[in-house]
């Protein structure tokens, strides 16, 4: 009998956590401060005799909500020290030059949700090292650049009425928005809205301010020349595109038309953040006859983006290994 | 013979059962029941999934809303009442419409002896697509319904007339009014705005009665006159404004402050209470009687409902 009860504990307590975890359809895929990520897979520090060979396994995951397309992974290695010699690569990497690689990566979906991987392996072999030391740490690097985008969706209350005139109920309250990521490294972290009386009578303006920080470990490159700052020639560029910005019937585009006007546009620097404001345009004004109302706001962000890892390796003498 | 007497008993039997009152469920007679009570008028509710919970892009939708009229207005097929949808954002629900139209029948009667429990109807809304913009994985909307509607409450609260309140040698009145005046507290006329206080007080030529009234209801009271822009083109000018008719039998048309006409109507503070101060002529007889005072209140009416739907994008 006692068995029959623990039984049915177990089964509660496994149904009460079922949901929560990984899996659930409620969990959001725009969640984290990730895009790509790679580390060397190892454990402790490599060490390769002189002459010899070593490989070694990257893991290259997009754990971000974007799609990875044609990025560049460039490998660095002290080439007195350390010859890349060959690499050993999944079916879907290709090799760009002797030393780099380009590859596309799907990211975070409801079928899988930590995000596409690959796991391409490289061989370097270890070159003579001077007679009179027992190792040389040498140190291999690697640099991943990649065009991003950062996707921010959320419901935004659009109240018509700020001044409460209408009868109607409202079906929402407006507020400013706060997020701490969208499943990217650069991450929407506020938007305020105020609305206005536009020129137009009975008509309003809307003004989103937004506020952007990047909140992963690489550094902004320029999205058009993403592939230079891998191979040492890039400028710097640190800024952001506003690509889109839609809601309901309204949308800004930074090419085409738009209802909106949105500066500046690349969006610069300030301090800690970068700003962008987007005002409707007069033309696009909302008519008073709209009432408030919720619906779901998406905000673009595209650039470059640049990550690096490193990994020491210790060439040792082969005669004082013995 | 016989044939004869259980014919004459079957009869009798029947008569009797055709005259005795009508009971209702809870076996009181129908007749005695004051439909006049209660503090509603229109009550609205979602049918059980319409709309249900969560729609998934590209479906339709539909949302019934079963409509209750509460109230003890109208007695005969005179409803004058609208709904109306919104609170969404219009790229979302797209192709709606009421089948049948905003209107609600002019059949819905009020609570009476003949509809003891009052009118109902459904009234459906479709949508014809879901859609959900940009690729959203899923979002909140809060569908609300309006009923804008035309109401009246009618109150008749029983008042001492008595033209000569000092003159305290006739101990057979039939009532009194004493120096101070008298107040007549009334509880609720099956309608959402009710008369809850009624003050007489009786000068040398005149009789005066302050009639309070208020909002009971969970809606807005708005202007009898805003039938087509009710209730999403009105404003706050439009709100809180009550025509009243105040009448003594002997006496139809008292002076009234405010008058409580379309030009002139009683307006209701922020707590919803109103006042109006009508003032009568004495009677031509010196004796004190009682007597129904009528006020009738018109005005329309505002109930909502919402309900908050998620749509979820399966196509993602």
């Amino acid at each position: 009998m006692k068995k029959f009860y623990l039984l049915i504990i177990a089964v509660m307590l496994v149904s009460a956590c079922r949901g929560s975890g990984e899996g659930s359809l409620d969990d959001k895929l725009q969640t984290g401060i990730d895009g790509l990520t790679l580390k060397f897979l190892k454990n402790g520090v490599p060490e390769v005799i002189e002459g010899n060979r070593l490989s070694m396994a990257l893991e290259i995951r997009n754990e971000g909500f974007s799609y990875i397309e044609d990025s560049l992974l460039v490998l660095y290695t002290e080439k007195d020290v350390l010859k890349l010699e060959k690499w050993d690569l999944p079916g879907r990497l290709r090799v760009n030059s002797d030393n780099s690689l380009s590859f596309n990566l799907r990211g975070k979906t409801l079928a899988n949700r930590k995000g596409e991987f690959e796991l391409p392996s490289f061989t370097v072999k270890a070159e003579k090292i001077d007679e009179s030391r027992n190792k040389i740490e040498s140190m291999v690097g690697i640099n991943a650049c990649y065009r991003y985008y950062t996707i921010f969706s959320e419901s935004l209350c659009i109240d018509t009425d700020p001044f409460g005139r209408k009868i109607a109920s409202k079906s929402c309250k407006a507020k400013d928005i706060s997020s701490s990521s969208q499943g990217a490294p650069v991450a929407i972290t506020k938007v305020e809205q105020s609305i206005f009386p536009a020129e137009t009578p009975d008509s309003a303006i809307i003004e989103l301010n937004i506020y952007i920080e990047n909140k992963g470990k690489g550094i902004l490159i320029d999205p058009e020349k993403y592939k230079d700052a891998c191979l040492g020639k890039g400028q710097g560029f640190n800024s952001i595109l506003l690509t889109k910005l839609k809601f309901s019937w309204y949308e800004y585009n930074y090419e085409g038309l738009s209802d909106f006007e949105c500066s500046p546009n690349p969006i610069e620097q300030r301090k800690k953040e970068y700003v962008v404001r987007c005002r409707l345009k007069e033309e696009s004004a909302i008519p008073s006859e709209t009432l408030t109302f919720e619906t779901p706001l998406l905000i673009e962000l595209y650039y470059g983006y640049k990550i690096s890892d490193s990994i020491r390796i210790d060439v040792l003498n082969d005669e004082r290994s013995n | 013979m016989r044939f004869r007497v259980i014919l004459a008993i079957l009869l009798i039997s029947l008569t009797v059962i055709s005259c005795s009152p009508n009971r209702n469920r809870e076996g009181e007679r129908i007749s005695d029941r004051d439909y006049r009570q209660g503090t509603k008028g229109l009550e609205l509710e979602f049918m059980r999934n319409a709309p249900p919970d969560r729609v998934y892009s590209g479906d339709d939708m539909n949302l019934i809303v079963e409509i209750r009229n509460l109230g003890a207005y109208p007695t005969t097929d005179s409803f004058d009442g609208r709904l109306e949808v919104y609170g969404y954002d219009e790229k979302v629900f797209q192709g709606e419409r009421w089948n049948g139209g905003p209107f609600i029948s002019p059949t819905l009667q009020g609570r009476s002896q003949f509809s003891p429990e009052g009118g109902r109807e459904n009234k459906e809304f479709h949508v014809d697509k879901v859609t959900t913009p940009f690729g959203s994985e899923a979002f909140k909307q809060r569908i609300i319904v309006a009923a804008c509607y035309k109401y009246k409450t009618i109150a008749q609260p029983l008042v001492c007339i008595d033209p000569e309140p000092q003159s305290v040698f006739d101990e057979s009145k039939v009532c009194t009014v004493d120096r101070n005046g008298k107040t007549y507290a009334l509880g609720s006329q099956g309608a959402p705005v009710a008369v809850t206080r009624v003050e007489e007080e009786i000068s040398s030529s005149n009789i005066h009665f302050s009639i309070e009234i208020k909002n009971v209801g969970r809606g807005k009271v708005v202007d009898e006159n805003v039938r087509k822009e009710c209730p999403l083109g009105l404003d706050f000018n439009d709100v809180d404004r009550v025509m009243a008719s105040v009448k003594l039998p002997y006496d139809s048309s008292p002076k009234c402050q405010p008058k409580g006409d379309y030009t002139d109507p009683i307006r209701l503070d922020e707590s919803g209470r109103g006042t109006i101060f009508c003032t009568f002529k004495k009677p031509p007889s010196k004796s004190a009687f009682e007597t129904v005072l009528q006020i009738t209140l018109d005005y329309r009416y505002v109930d909502e409902v919402y309900k908050d739907i998620e749509v979820i994008n399966i196509d993602r």
